[in-house]
């Protein structure tokens, strides 16, 4: 393992903890190694990112609420051979300031079952996705996914080129479901919260930078390099049942 | 004193403790807490903090350290090793340098070996680092990984 820098070390030196001596030194196997110097970039981006996320120290914790499913049952459900989903974006409660910020969660049916989908969940062809956002004072958002077999495109809004507006107070439940294609292997789904709207062709570049990397890419980028104030992604794999 | 010396490390090392645990339990909702956990333990022993680069590996080692324990007490559930994808034909060497693959051959093997086995496929830590991390002796590191690589190999019969 001594060919690249370890993950250690690159940390290290982006958190910029190391003493003079040891930074000249990874300085000069990064400006040497390509494959580092894209790692030092990625880790550059991903402590960005977390470091909007994590949570002022002093600052509550609130969970969200789960959400009844049986809403869910009840909904009507848009059924294609690929992908659809409604354009129309409606809260469906009363405002509700959430405290720990913004916050998705993706419901599965599976046949007659319906759960949340959390990381790492094993999902199938045909099962249906919907979609629950609380935006938590951030207006804008959009939903992306990248996907195994190097799919890499908007769920909301499907074929928009710009993140959709909601009420920021809301808890909301995007109508209409994803139905799974049938490209097996990791999918990871981006809810990408921002105050200005996100431009489709940003996050589908940055989307792409994960897909060509692979399977093993789209396990491990759990975000996205593009500027939304929060954002949060959900991994499943596509297995037959 | 102390709360400003907990803020400052809170403040630089947060980000990459949460990235690591991330990147340990998969799931975001425990890998904040296991964040959240490992701060707690900072604060009780600040005392034992260090500077720079000391501080850094001590607070890898309390967040490494709890991550590896809630996964061996099945708190955060590792994918069943039946949807590992099929890796006949590919020698060992390949096949751990998949560190996705590795991760969650990882998972599965004894309690041991886990946390050396993922700091050196999955994060790619020198043995001497890993022995920094752990607080073990770089033989004992030795020792675990080669007990991980016989332990991959009897899975990769398996397996094939």
């Amino acid at each position: 393992m001594s060919a690249h820098l370890s993950r250690l070390a690159i940390d290290v030196f982006v958190v910029g903890t190391a003493s003079a001596l040891e930074a000249r030194r990874l300085e000069k196997h990064i400006a040497d190694c390509e494959r580092c110097r894209d790692r030092v970039s990625s880790a550059r981006v991903e402590r960005e990112v977390l470091s909007r996320e994590v949570p002022r120290m002093r600052a509550m914790r609130a969970r969200p609420a789960r959400l009844g499913w049986l809403r869910w049952l009840l909904a009507p459900t848009v059924v294609a051979s690929a992908v659809a989903v409604a354009l129309l974006i409606r809260p469906w409660r009363p405002a509700v300031q959430i405290k720990g910020g913004a916050a998705f969660q993706i419901y599965a049916r599976h046949g007659d079952r319906v759960f949340p989908v959390r990381d790492g969940a094993v999902l199938a062809p045909k099962d249906q996705l919907r979609f629950v956002a609380e935006p938590a004072g951030l207006a804008y958002l959009l939903v992306a996914y990248v996907d195994g077999a190097g799919a890499a495109n908007l769920y909301v809004p499907f074929g928009g080129d710009q993140s959709v507006h909601l009420d920021p107070g809301a808890r909301i439940e995007l109508p209409g479901s994803i139905v799974l294609d049938s490209a097996l292997g990791p999918e990871r789904v981006f809810a990408l919260f921002s105050r200005e709207p996100l431009r489709a062709d940003d996050v589908r570049r940055a989307l792409t930078t994960i897909a060509v990397g692979g399977a093993s890419s789209i396990r491990t980028s759990a975000t996205l390099a593009v500027a939304a104030e929060s954002q949060q992604s959900v991994l499943f794999e596509k297995t037959m049942p | 004193m102390g709360d400003d010396r907990l803020a400052t490390l809170y403040e630089t090392y947060a980000p990459t403790i949460l990235a690591l645990c991330r990147r340990l339990l998969g799931d975001k909702a425990a890998a904040e807490d296991a964040m959240h956990e490992t701060f707690l333990r900072v604060h009780r022993h600040l005392d034992r903090a260090g500077d720079g680069r000391t501080a850094m590996v001590w607070i890898y080692r309390i967040a490494t350290n709890y991550c590896f324990n809630q996964i061996r007490d099945g708190k955060n559930e590792p994918l069943a090793v039946d949807v590992l994808p099929d890796r006949a034909g590919q020698s060992l060497e390949d096949v751990l340098a998949d560190r996705d693959f590795a991760s969650r051959l990882i998972r599965g093997a004894p309690v041991k070996l886990r946390a050396a086995a993922w700091l050196y496929h999955v994060d790619e830590l020198e043995q001497t680092e890993i022995a920094d991390v752990l607080e073990i002796s770089l033989r004992t590191v030795v020792t675990r990984l080669a007990a991980f690589i016989a332990y991959a190999r009897r899975f990769a019969r398996r397996a094939g």
